[in-house]
């Protein structure tokens, strides 16, 4: 995975014909030739950019975004990113071990964590509470406190 | 990217430093391309990858990640794309994607991204290509709009079109839309489920279950740390990937390879020990000569020590010699003023009594130092003096009665009184001392002769008491952590207590109105024990002592006695070492902990996967695994199917297709194919394969398409996206070849 770590930065332009230069004041010198140290976007000229271009300032999340697809005046059965989530699951949960994650045949009433054996009982007995909101919390039955 | 299956023996070895992610930058080659070589982008969320439609690999693979910043020093903004960023320690504490979920939401952040791929690939002017731009699946259009609008206006590109990653590894591996497939993808964040049929892709039908590998890396990450709380190296989201891709299996049946952990060979055999590096703090080893100097050097230390203290002695002794003169000049100047005032008339018969007084001080003063003197000169010699016999104080005056007695012999009586009184009570206490002496060394000696007789016997005597004496200590730990919990019974009971002795109004056990017998009883007081929460700390410390006691008889005269082994005591302690948990956490191997610093730290710097190895990746399937309610993979693949005909079905199970770069487990092909197997009817054809190469080939097919004409077909041009707008595409670009 790693035969080409620190690979050699660009050395030379190809589609140099035509050297637009972007307002003056974010623009120094291309890196050197050969350098392999990291590469500042904010200190190379970038040509092939509109200077005039403002992006939008407001920035909508995902929920957003799928809150603004629902109204919009779509068919009904138009396919969306919201309604191709997959349904909650009609099968059994399984129950597994909280501690270890083999199956768990019981429930520790007190704290609501499941567990492989008697051993384990012990083990969870001598837990903290935040270490028991810890593993509760991996499969979302943590309660917010 | 090794087997798994080859890392069972030996630890793995993994250097946090190492693990960052993949980045590869391809410097540009000098050749001028031409306008119609398209720009291909494949902006996932974990990784984009960036390069020409005719070349075989992407130039430009790296983490999406962005991270720009002020450094306030410099006074100049800073923008790190990739794996640059990793180089500043600034610039990773800032570190954002421009997505959200799957999907591109920030575009700010994805112009960076853009800057750096067209910077990287060399482009010095303005764009002349078309490029080609990967979307997930069913992209909100919000979202589409927005890189559109990138590449349209700041970036200023001729013509652009839209696919889908997935679809794309299926074209690159040959699938064919017109006999039909079924294509599940997993990414980084989603798992998807696309039927494809008649040359199409039914999207109406497809699903995605919101598991991908980021899901699964943030599991591994908690469960490490949750499994090695004060492990020394910090799982870091990069370590815990490293270890996902390198360790991580999908189990053809989850619960059998879970119930198989019980059985400890097979353990050992599932086990992947995980070394990272870690230095040796230890004792340079000593050399004969380097002892022998140390020893010296100590002695001679002794030494100076001795001698100063000698030095001290001498001088407190000259310190008190110039007292005592001082003393014995004092003395006889008062003798001689009493001499002269004895003439003197009654009026100073008060002064020269004060004077007589302080002349007796005096000489009380004189003897005390002249014995103190006499004392530290022998020790000096090193002359063992004989023991102090306490004598016994005058008492002339005492049964002498107080009419014949003046003044000043009443004073004096009842001095002598007092003298006596406490000289006799020191003498009993002393007495008293000697007794239980004897006593004890009676009893040590009947007790001696108990082991005579029969030593079995009072051995297993000692044994029951010992019991019972850490069987104290425990009780009491116990109770500690009880009342430490608010909830617990003691905790209660402790509270009921306290409630009954605030009790005014009669109705509490101990208060009664009339009938107050509080006391009478010597056990009543011991509610106050009850009701204090640390009283306990004086009888633990005695038990501790008689334990030690008890010890210290039993290692004389037990030969197979170990006290170092401390089963007893921590008897719990013992049981979860033998736990299965504990032979996760620690290995399989039972051996000792080591002793020598290396291989301690050796030891600290281990992880043990085990089970994490399947549970991890078996979130997947079951999803509730970390806490999600939705149907996991399979569950999904099988309702998909069902909204089919038999027909349909069969033409997807034909060529059931896995690619996305979560899809990399060993196992999870033949996990996919063995449960799609139970789905379907008993000899019905199943063909699922895997992408050649999960990482790239979405990439690879992009390329591909690019330059093929349907691609030049769905272009959208610049001119065309003025008049329509971000959200304007050419039948959706999921139609392909």
């Amino acid at each position: 995975m790693s035969s080409t770590r620190g690979a050699k930065r660009p050395q030379s332009s190809e589609d140099d014909g035509h050297q637009k230069k972007k307002k003056g004041k974010d623009v120094v010198n291309d890196p050197e030739p050969g350098s392999v140290s990291p590469l500042d976007l904010a200190s190379v000229s970038k040509p092939f950019k509109n200077p005039d271009y403002e992006g939008p300032k407001k920035f909508k999340n995902l929920k957003q975004i799928l809150a603004a697809e629902k109204l919009l005046a779509a068919p009904l059965n138009a396919v969306t990113y919201s309604n191709i989530q997959s349904a909650p699951t009609l099968l059994p949960v399984g129950k597994y071990c909280d501690i270890t994650g083999l199956e768990a045949k019981y429930t520790d009433p007190k704290t609501g964590l499941r567990y492989h054996s008697a051993d384990l009982y012990m083990w969870i007995s001598r837990l903290q509470l935040y270490q028991v909101q810890k593993y509760l919390s991996l499969r979302g039955a943590a309660v917010r406190i | 990217m090794g087997n798994p299956m080859e890392l069972s023996r030996g630890p793995l070895l993994v250097d946090p430093e190492e693990c960052l992610p993949y980045h590869l930058v391809t410097p540009p080659a000098a050749a001028r391309r031409s306008s119609a070589e398209a720009i291909v982008i494949e902006n996932g969320s974990w990784e984009c990858r960036a390069g020409w439609s005719s070349e075989v690999t992407p130039r430009l693979q790296f983490e999406n990640q962005v991270s720009k910043f002020r450094d306030r020093k410099a006074g100049k903004h800073s923008i790190f794309v990739g794996r640059d960023l990793y180089s500043d320690k600034n610039a990773m504490s800032v570190a954002r994607s421009a997505f959200d979920s799957d999907v591109v939401t920030t575009p700010d952040v994805l112009e960076h991204v853009l800057d750096y791929v067209f910077f990287n690939l060399g482009i010095r002017g303005a764009i002349q290509h078309p490029i080609v731009f990967t979307e997930p699946w069913c992209n909100p259009r919000q979202s589409r709009k927005l890189t559109s609008e990138l590449l349209f206006e700041c970036y200023e590109a001729p013509s652009a079109a839209y696919g889908v990653d997935s679809l794309f590894s299926f074209y690159q591996n040959g699938g064919s839309f017109l006999h039909g497939g079924l294509v599940l993808s997993t990414g980084n964040h989603s798992t998807n489920v696309i039927p494809i049929l008649a040359g199409r892709s039914v999207a109406a039908q497809s699903k995605r279950v919101p598991i991908g590998g980021s899901e699964a890396t943030t599991l591994l990450q908690s469960l490490l740390e949750l499994k090695y709380p004060s492990h020394p190296v910090k799982f870091t989201s990069h370590v815990a990937e490293h270890l996902l891709r390198s360790t991580c299996t999908v189990a053809p049946d989850y619960r059998a390879a879970l119930r198989s952990f019980d059985d400890s060979s097979k353990l050992q055999a599932q086990d992947v020990c995980v070394q990272f590096p870690y230095n040796v703090v230890g004792k340079e080893e000593l050399t004969a000569e380097a002892l022998k100097e140390r020893e010296n050097r100590r002695k001679e230390q002794g030494k100076r020590l001795a001698e100063m203290a000698a030095k001290k002695r001498e001088e407190k002794i000259q310190e008190k010699e110039t007292h005592l003169a001082y003393l014995v000049e004092e003395l006889q100047q008062h003798k001689a003023t009493l001499r002269m005032e004895e003439t003197n008339d009654d009026e100073e018969q008060q002064k020269a009594h004060g004077s007589s007084q302080e002349v007796a001080d005096l000489e009380r003063e004189i003897a005390d130092v002249t014995a103190e003197l006499q004392r530290a000169k022998n020790r000096l010699l090193g002359i063992d003096e004989p023991p102090d016999i306490p004598k016994r104080p005058p008492s002339d005056l005492i049964n002498v009665d107080d009419s014949t007695l003046t003044e000043e012999q009443k004073r004096e009586k009842r001095r002598q009184k007092s003298m006596v009184v406490a000289f006799d009570m020191r003498m009993k206490v002393a007495k008293e001392k000697e007794e239980q002496r004897q006593k004890m060394e009676e009893q040590a000696k009947v007790e001696e002769q108990r082991r005579l007789d029969d030593p079995e016997k009072w051995l297993a005597n000692v044994k029951d008491k010992r019991q019972a004496v850490i069987s104290r200590i425990k009780a009491r730990q116990k109770k500690r952590t009880q009342l430490a919990d608010r909830r617990s019974q003691a905790s209660r009971n402790r509270a009921r207590t306290v409630a009954g002795l605030a009790r005014d109004d009669g109705g509490g056990r101990r208060r009664g109105k009339d009938d107050d017998t509080f006391g009478a009883d010597d056990d009543d007081w011991g509610v106050y024990r009850e009701v204090n929460r640390d009283d306990s700390g004086d009888e633990d410390e005695a038990d501790r002592v008689e334990l030690s006691k008890i010890d210290d008889l039993l290692a004389a005269h037990d030969p197979d006695f170990d006290a170092n082994a401390e089963d007893e005591l921590d008897e719990e302690a013992q049981r979860l070492r033998r736990s299965v948990a504990w032979r996760l956490i620690h290995g399989p191997e039972d051996s000792p902990p080591p002793t020598d610093n290396a291989a301690v730290a050796q030891r600290r710097h281990q992880v043990h996967l085990n089970v994490e190895r399947w549970r991890v990746p078996e979130i997947l399937f079951q999803p509730s695994l970390c806490g999600l309610d939705s149907a996991g993979l399979m569950e999904v693949v099988g309702d998909v199917l069902r909204n089919f005909s038999e027909p349909e079905r069969q033409q997807m199970c034909q060529d059931v297709f896995i690619t996305g770069s979560h899809s990399m487990y060993p196992g999870l092909r033949e996990r996919v194919e063995l449960e799609l197997r139970s789905l379907r009817t008993v000899g019905s054809a199943l063909n699922v394969r895997s992408a050649a190469d999960p990482r790239l080939d979405a990439w690879r097919g992009a390329a591909r398409w690019a330059q093929s004409d349907s691609f030049r077909k769905r272009l959208v041009t610049r001119q065309e996206y003025m008049e329509n707008g971000g959200e304007y595409l050419k039948e959706i670009g999921t139609v392909l070849p």
